[in-house]
Order: structure tokens, then sequence, then C-alpha cells
């Protein structure tokens, strides 16, 4: 489903190049879980929002199916990114000022869904992750679980077919963490696709494949 | 008090460390501060300052009016007696009228304003002369009223200041005694007065209904304009009723003093002020919504403050000394501008308002400017201190390091003064509109004459010296056959009543062969005597028949000019050509002894007289050679420069009469320029205030959306990663400013749709609702906010989610 052949990713430092990948080659099938794992500054934020394609200033190929990424102009990109891939953020990145309800709608909104179709979704999916009673709550009512809880919903609500998440657990509670990852294996048992990057052994223990990186390697 | 010390110590050296927001926030209080004692001290000198006379508020001018108090017209005599002799609220009561006097002997011959009034003038004035007295009632008599009260500024420049009263003085001819020298700056009751002489009624000279008098009395203490007014209106119904055949439908009007001075211009200024007032609110709220835009940055620091024990009210207080130090800046930068601006006012319009020499900017101004600093400082500084104290600690701590909810809520304020900026500025700009397109429209109109290349000098002969009507004449001729013949003169001509200068004169008239019904009056007329070529010089359009020629004159037969509207008046079916009328003026019959006949010759095109925004009238014109004038105004229409016209002038008077002074000299397109330099100057002000208001809008809506790019950041960036286009991020930043702009032109629209009201008796030929006006309006700002999100939209989106999702 994705295959990166040799991504480089640098930034300027004076004359020179720092680089934050180095000939990083992976290939992720449909259905996996992967998790990416690495010390601190490693570059894995970096590779998740490479693949996610937020970052455009890479070398080398990244293939999404048949298509060559890497050909492709910025918002030819955002198209298959918007229908094929969902977010989950390490501090969840809700808007404040929207209801639960309204937060998950905006993936929605930005896909051109029809207002009627938009409802029936988002309802669908509060049901599905049992938080039909917190719709019309703002953020800051939730704990740190429920809007977490909140965020993996949104990331799924346009139906992707591979969800990224950067340490979705990083911000909670060993319990609460536990719930999440159980919901990300029930997604993948479902067929989505699912690729985090993690700190913890027992979450990437969920996932079936580890990718390792150290200073911008990849390590077996 | 020395906390506050400390406090507006580090208040100032906070200012001091931030530079660019400190002169953005003075430079933009000083605008506003500085546009309101501009207008403040016009205000000032003309509708606040006491006026130089004791108890001023008494004195107050006496018109003949209508029946109901409307219009206003001079008084008669008669009327002026009766009234003066009947009524209980005056202390004292004058009629007088302006003149001129030839002042002769010793230097050049000199032409000065002048009054003739009755006894009590001085005691309406309430000023006693500097030196010697005023004329007594004795004096105020045929024949015993060769005497005279004389300006301090005559005084100095004729007479070298030396000793005065009780010498002879030549004025007309005739040798007045100086009885008074009045102190400086008295120039009761108008401008430019130099001579104080006895009006000397003789009632039995004028018949009831003829009125050339002006009257003005003092109030007795105690006595209102109310009940002043009534008595007046009172005695005017018994005059009626003891004379109807002459004073059918007539009234007393009183009108301050203050009134009569700055009437028209009172209520334009108080719209200025008004204007001014908006433009300091707008800078208010871009100074305001400047300081909520710190407060993110400020927020550790309060909260540091609050943690080691500071009070809501130290914290306050800490914010406000910052803001008043900007007010007091901006006050005094403020002050400096309204200075200069006060003289450039002056400088480029200085016929706009009465006695523009007494504006100026005085202790009153400064004193008035200081105390509108501080309260400004108060009131843009106690919104942000008041909302940035509020969050409790714990509340503050948590926000200041997550994206902060609290200032979602400063966001909603700050949109709040956004919206009220784009009301302000939408209420002034309409405002400002309205009146620039009735000036415009005034401006368009046309006045039926051609007032390029033409001058004009008037010229009064004293009667003491030509005392024969036909000498008279003779003078007049002689002038104008000498002005015809000097270089650069294309045209000459001679005129009683010019337009724009010198008002109007009305005469009855009868036509022959349609007697007047018993018990209406004659039709009437404005009445010009003019010597050949007066249209021709003045580019009037001769529709029908011909002008006059030389060789209309006192033997040959009794001919008039009409003009279109008294034709459509009287001859709506007929050609008037060859019809005949009679004026019968007492002068006329007195010079022909009996009323001459006069066959019309020609229909010349309409004019307008004093305003272009007048009516046109029924004008009727007679050959000057058929009655002759001791007052008539020359103009010349020449290729040359109007100083080089003038002189001619000049030079051809001098030649004829080394006595004969010429009295203002002027170009005739100042003269018409001079009747529309009220509105050129409100208009002018209004255009300069809402260019301010519009530079200060864009200023406040571009730092507001910047400030709000900035705070969403990381929202832009959530939206970015959930899929949004950078189009969508262009369009929610754009559409957030233009969702403010449509609030604030909502509630302007509606504010300026009550504003406008207030301008009606000010609009020419536009409705306070033109719908152009407001739409206009509102369009243009519109897209001045449009403009203003431009660049924070281009900011917002082109942000990089990376980075903005960095931050976690
Ligand atoms: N804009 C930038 N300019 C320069 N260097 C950057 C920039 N952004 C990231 N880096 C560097 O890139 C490297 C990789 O960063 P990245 O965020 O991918 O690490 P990470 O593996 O996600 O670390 P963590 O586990 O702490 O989240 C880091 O050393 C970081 O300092
Ligand atoms: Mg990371």
């Amino acid at each position: 489903m994705i295959r990166l052949e040799n991504i480089e990713k640098y930034y300027p430092q004076g004359l020179q190049k720092y680089y934050v990948l180095r000939r990083v080659s992976i290939e992720i099938k449909e259905g996996e879980f992967v998790s990416i794992m690495g010390p601190s500054g490693a570059g894995k934020s970096t590779l998740l929002h490479i693949i996610g394609m937020h970052d455009a200033g890479w070398d080398g190929e990244y293939y999404f199916g048949d298509v060559a990424i890497h050909k492709m102009k910025p918002k030819d990109r955002a198209e298959i990114r918007n229908r094929n891939i969902g977010f989950v953020f390490q501090s969840y990145h809700l808007l404040d000022h929207l209801t639960v309800y309204e937060n998950l709608e905006i993936p929605l909104s930005y896909r051109d869904v029809k207002k009627s179709e938009r409802e029936a979704i988002v309802g669908d999916v509060l049901d599905k992750f049992n938080i039909v009673g917190k719709k019309d709550l703002y953020p800051n009512q939730l704990s740190g679980g429920q809007q977490q809880l909140v965020g993996v919903a949104r990331a799924v609500i346009a139906n992707p077919k591979i969800i990224l998440a950067d340490e979705p657990t990083g911000n909670l509670h060993s319990s609460q963490g536990k719930e999440i990852m159980e919901l990300f294996k029930r997604l993948n048992d479902e067929g989505t696709t699912i690729v985090q990057v993690t700190h913890s052994d027992v979450n990437a223990a969920y996932g079936n494949r580890i990718i390792n990186l150290a200073d911008g390697w990849l390590k077996d | 008090m020395e906390n506050i010390l400390r406090d507006l110590r580090y208040g100032c050296r906070m200012l001091w460390k931030n530079p660019g927001y400190t002169i953005i926030a003075v430079l933009t209080l000083a605008l506003g501060i500085g546009a309101n004692a501009a207008v403040f001290s016009v205000v000032n000198a003309l509708l606040l300052r006491p006026m130089p006379y004791p108890n001023f508020e008494r004195i107050t001018y006496v018109w003949a009016s209508d029946s109901n108090g409307e219009n206003r017209f001079s008084v008669s005599p008669h009327n002026y007696t009766d009234l003066r002799a009947r009524n209980q609220s005056f202390e004292s009561y004058t009629a007088f009228h302006y003149t001129s006097a030839a002042l002769t002997g010793g230097g050049n011959p000199e032409s000065l304003s002048a009054i003739n009034a009755s006894a009590e003038f001085g005691k309406v004035a309430g000023v006693q002369p500097l030196q010697g007295r005023w004329f007594t009632a004795e004096e105020d008599v045929p024949g015993k009223n060769l005497v005279a009260v004389i300006s301090y500024g005559l005084w100095q420049r004729r007479f070298g200041g030396k000793e005065i009263v009780g010498q002879n003085i030549q004025l007309n001819g005739e040798s007045f005694a100086v009885i008074g020298v009045m102190p400086k700056g008295f120039n009761f009751p108008s401008d430019s007065i130099e001579i104080w002489k006895p009006l000397a009624l003789d009632l039995s000279k004028y018949q009831r209904g003829t009125s050339f008098l002006q009257s003005m009395a003092r109030l007795k203490p105690g006595v209102s304009y109310p009940q002043a007014q009534a008595e007046a209106m009172g005695i005017a119904k018994q005059i009626e009723r003891e004379n109807p055949n002459t004073d059918r439908d007539n009234g007393f009007k009183l009108n301050s003093l203050r009134e009569e001075l700055v009437g028209e211009i009172e209520r334009p200024l108080w719209i200025l002020f008004g204007a001014v007032v908006l433009v300091l609110l707008i800078a208010c709220v871009n100074v305001a919504s400047l300081l909520l835009g710190r407060a993110t940055v400020r927020w550790k620091e309060i909260s540091v403050r609050a943690a080691l024990g500071a009070s809501r009210w130290n914290l306050i207080r800490l914010m406000l000394s910052e803001s008043l130090v900007l007010g007091v800046l901006g006050g005094m930068l403020g002050l400096l501008l309204a200075a200069f601006g006060v003289e450039w006012l002056i400088k480029i319009n200085p016929d706009a308002v009465p006695n523009p020499d007494e504006i100026s900017i005085d202790r009153i101004v400064v004193g008035f400017t200081m105390l509108m600093s501080v309260v400004t400082g108060i009131v843009f500084g106690a919104l942000p201190a008041w909302q940035l104290t509020k969050t409790n600690l714990s509340q503050a701590m948590r926000e200041s390091s997550r994206s902060a909810s609290g200032s979602a809520k400063l966001t909603v304020i700050r949109n709040g003064l956004v919206v009220l900026e784009i009301a302000a500025s939408l209420v002034l700009l309409v405002t400002a509109g309205l009146l620039l397109k009735s000036f415009w429209k005034v401006l368009e109109i046309n006045p039926g004459f051609r007032a390029e290349n033409v001058v004009k000098a008037d010229i009064s002969l004293p009667r003491a010296k030509y005392k024969d009507p036909w000498q008279q004449a003779d003078f007049f001729r002689r002038a104008l056959e000498g002005v015809r013949a000097m270089p650069g003169v294309q045209t000459a001509s001679l005129t009683t009543i010019l337009p724009f200068n010198n008002g109007r004169r009305a005469t009855s008239f009868n036509i022959e062969g349609r007697p007047v019904a018993p018990n209406t009056d004659p039709p009437d007329a404005d009445n010009h005597e003019i010597s050949s070529e007066y249209f021709k010089t003045l580019g009037i359009p001769i529709r029908a028949g011909r002008d006059f020629t030389d060789a209309d004159v006192r033997t040959s037969a009794g001919v008039v000019i009409i003009n279109e509207q008294l034709a459509k008046l009287h001859w709506p079916n007929e050609n008037p050509i060859g019809k005949r009328l009679t004026v019968g003026s007492p002068e006329e019959v007195q010079m022909y002894g009996k009323p001459v006949s006069r066959e019309i010759v020609g229909i010349i095109g309409n004019v307008k007289l004093l305003n272009l925004t007048d009516e046109f009238n029924p004008e009727l014109y007679i050959p000057a050679a058929q009655m002759p004038n001791s007052w008539m105004t020359l103009v010349v229409r020449g290729k040359a420069a109007p100083e080089s016209l003038i002189n001619s002038i000049r030079q051809v008077v001098h030649s004829i009469d080394p006595d004969q002074p010429i009295r203002r000299p002027l170009a005739l397109e100042t003269m018409v320029a001079r009747s529309v330099a009220p509105q050129r100057f409100v208009a002018t002000l209004l255009m300069v205030f809402a260019g301010l208001a519009i530079v200060l809008a864009v200023v406040g809506i571009y730092g507001v959306m910047n400030y709000v790019v900035t705070q969403r950041t990381q929202e832009i960036g959530i939206r970015l990663a959930l899929g949004a286009q950078r189009g969508d991020v262009l369009r929610m930043v754009i559409g957030q400013g233009m969702k403010l702009a449509g609030i604030g032109i909502g509630i302007g629209l509606i504010a300026a749709f009550g504003v406008s009201r207030l301008l009606t008796k000010l609009l020419f030929e536009v409705s306070p609702t033109d719908t152009m006006a407001y739409a206009g309006v509102s369009v243009l700002l519109a897209a001045v906010v449009l403009l203003a999100c431009l660049i924070p939209a281009r900011r917002a989106s082109n942000v990089d989610p990376m980075i903005a999702l960095r931050c976690e």
C-alpha cells in the first residue's frame, strides 16, 4: 500500500545539511499495524508527516498504491491524502471552541460531504465510539482519554484506509492508553491500516511489526 | 502616591522598550486627539467663549418677519419707533444701518465701513469709548448729527494715536467732530466697522412700510427670549390692526447676537465635532485593541506578579498607568498637530467662519485637550486592564502553556472592537459622503453668469460733494469711459446690484393695462440700475430683444430689460417685448415729476443673486443713465491679471477725483467661492476626517486579523492536517473578517440612518437617505476590510501544518 524508497530529509544548517532521515526505505502492506519506535529526535514524527503528505520537502520515492507521490503536485497529493489518510495527534488537537460533534464534522466538511450525509456519519461514529452523550460538550469538559477518543473518532470519520498516529497515548494514563490501543486494534481488525509512533513496548505489542529509527537511519 | 509614581515609571519603561508599539499607539492617539483639539478650538472661539460685551447673552437682533415668525426682513423706521415706544422687555433698543464713509484730507482717500445708529447703540453694546463718549439723543437728530465715534484701529492708522477727540474729520465731504475712540478690538456689531455716527432718523421722510433698518436690543435683566419674543409679536399685531394697508402679515423675530454671528455655522460645527469624536473613538478602539493584543505577551508577567501577591487593583493600576502615559503623549503631539491644523484650516478657507482671527489654541483648548487625553487613556486602557486581570491565577498559568482559550474571549472582545470601528467609520463616511455630494451639486449650479476674468470695485460718491444725481451720473460715465480705454480691458459696465456682492434690492412695479386688484400687493422684482454692456461683461445671455445702448439716456424713452423668470411669471403665453411697466419709485418721481412708463426692450437669462442655491427671482434692469445713483459697482472683464485690472480702476477713479476711494475690489470668482466657503470648509474637513477614519480602521482591522491568525495558527495547522486546502483557510480568515465587516456595516447603517436626519438642513438636493451614498460607503468599507484581511489571510494559508503542530 505504501512504499518508500530512499527517502532523505534534511534541514539546512548554515552551509551544511542537517539530515533528519537517511535513505529510509520501507513498505507497509494493507491491513498492517505498524509501530515506529526510536529515541527522541530520531525522526519518527518527521517520517510520519512525510507519509501523511504534510511534508513535501524531501528526496526519494514515495508510492501510495500505484501512485508515485513524489511526482505529484501538492494539490493532487492533498486529494489523495484526504481520501485515504486519517490523523491522531499526541495532544489531541481538538478545536477548543467547537463541540465534540462539530469537531467530528470538520474532516467531512473539507471533503464536500453533504450536510444530511454528514449528520448520519457523525451519528454513526458517535454511536460506535460510545460518546453520543458527549456530543454537545466542549473539549475542555472532557478527560484526556475521552478527548483522545474523540481524536481517534475524528481520524476515522472520513473512512480512511490508513490511520497515522503520533504518540496517541503520550499524554494519557496507562489505563486510558490501553483503551485507545484496543480501539486501534479493533479498527485494524476491521481492515484499517495503522501506523503509530510510540515509545512504549506495550503499545507496540498491539501491532504486528516494528520499524526502528535512530538518528534518521532505519535499524533492524 | 509613591506606588503610582513607580507604576508610571514602569509604564514609561515598558513603552520605551517597545518603540514600534509605542509609536503606533501615540501616533494613532495624536491623530484622534489632534483632530478634536482643532475642531474644539473653533467651537470654543465661536460658540463657547464669551463675547466681549457685558452680559452679551442679553443682546439680541430684532428683525421684521412674517406673522408666524418666519423669514427676516429689515425693519421700517415706523415699526422700530412703535416697538421702541411700546415694549417693556428692552432695557435699550437701537436702530442702525450699514453705510460707508469716504475719509478725505491728509493722505489717500479711504472708504471706511461705517454704521449710522440711533442714540442707544452704545447702551446696547454696553461698552464705553476708550476716550470721549458715545453720541447722545440730542445729537441723534437731523442737523445736530455731525459727530462720529471712531475705532482704535483707525485712530492709530490715520491719526497716529494723537489727540483726536474734539477735532474734526472729513467724511463724505462733510466735517464731523470726533467725540470718541472705541477700545482696541471693539467691532460691534460686526467686523471692520471703523466709524459710528448718529442715525438722526426723520420719521416724516418715510412712509409706513418703507424698511431699511436693522435693530438690536438689550433685554432687561430677568426677561427671557420667549417673553420678549411674545411681547414683540403682540405689538406687531397691534401695529397690523392700526395699519391694515401697510403692515399686513407682519411680525418681529428676535435672534441673539451669538446666533446671528454663528447661526449658519453652528450646526455644521457640531457635526464636525461629532465627526472628530468618532475619529477619536476609532483611535481609542485601535489602541485598546493593540493593548489587548499585547495582553497575550504580558500574560506571564501578570500571573507571576499575581503569584507574588499583587492584588487585582494593583495590576489594573499598573496597566492603566501605561495607557495614561500613552494618552498624555498622544495628547501633546495632538495639540501640536492641532496648532498647525488650525492655521492650515484658516489659511485654506479664510471666509468660512466668522472672526477667524479669534480662533486660537488658548488655555481652554489646552485644558480640554489634556482632560481628553487623560479620559482617553482611561477609556482605552480600562477594558484591556479589566479583561487581562480577570482570569484567575491557576487558569492563567495553565493557559500560558496551552493554546489559551481565555484568549478566545479576548478575541471576542477584539472582534467587538472591530465591529464598533467599522460602524463608526461608516457613520462618518456616510455623513461625509452626503455633505460632499451636496457640495458637489452646489458647485455644479450654473449661476447664470460667467465669473472668470471679471473684477469689480464698489464706488460710493459722497452726497455732500455730488449733490445732484446727474452730477453723479456724469462721474460714473467718465469713470466707465476711462476704464474701457485701459489696456487689457475687454468690456466694462456699471451696476447698482451685483450678484454675490451687496445683497438684493426689491422694488414693486405696475404692468400697464393690468390694474392691481384692491387689497393685493403689486408684483415685485429685484431691481438693478445698469449701464450698457453689463450683460456682455458678466456673460449673461440676452434671450430676446436688445441690450441698453449709450442712446438710452435721460431724455430718451423709458426702457427696461427683464429676466426670463419675470417674463414667465407675468407673460407666460405672450411675448413681453414691447409691453410697458412702471416702477415709480420716490426717487424716480422726484427726478421726472411722475412715474416713467418703460417699454420692455429685452429679456435676459436668470441669474443667482446671493447664493448658488437660491431660487431664481424675477428681476428688472433699468438704464443707470435714466436712474442715477450715488453708489455703483464697476465691473470689468479683461484678460489681464485681476490685480492689474483693479489698478486700472483705481487709476481712472483717481484721475477723475483724487479724493474718491474705491471699495472692496475683488475678482467675481472669489466672491462666488466665498458664498460657498462654509460648505467647502465642512466638506473639506469631513473628507479629511473620513480619510483619517479609513486609515485608522484599516490599521485596526489589519492588527486584529493578524492577531487572530497568530492565535489560530495551531488550529489552522490542525485544519490543514485534517484536509483543509489553502483556499479553505484563506476563505476562513477572510470570511471571519467579512463577517465582522457585515455586522459593523449593518450597525453602522442603522446608526447613520439616524444621524443623517441631523443633516437634512445642510443638504442640497441630496436626501439624507441617499441610497448611493449608503451603498457606496458600504461597498467601500467592505473593500477596505477585505484589503486589511488579505495579508493576514495569506499568512494563515501559508501556515505549515508541521510547524504548527510541532509545538506539542
Ligand atoms: N524545522 C526544523 N529545523 C531544524 N531541525 C528540525 C526541524 N524540525 C525538526 N527538526 C529536527 O529533526 C529531528 C527529528 O525530529 P522529529 O520530531 O522527527 O523527532 P521524533 O523522533 O519525533 O522525536 P520525539 O520522540 O521527541 O517526538 C530532531 O533532531 C529535530 O531537532
Ligand atoms: Mg515526535
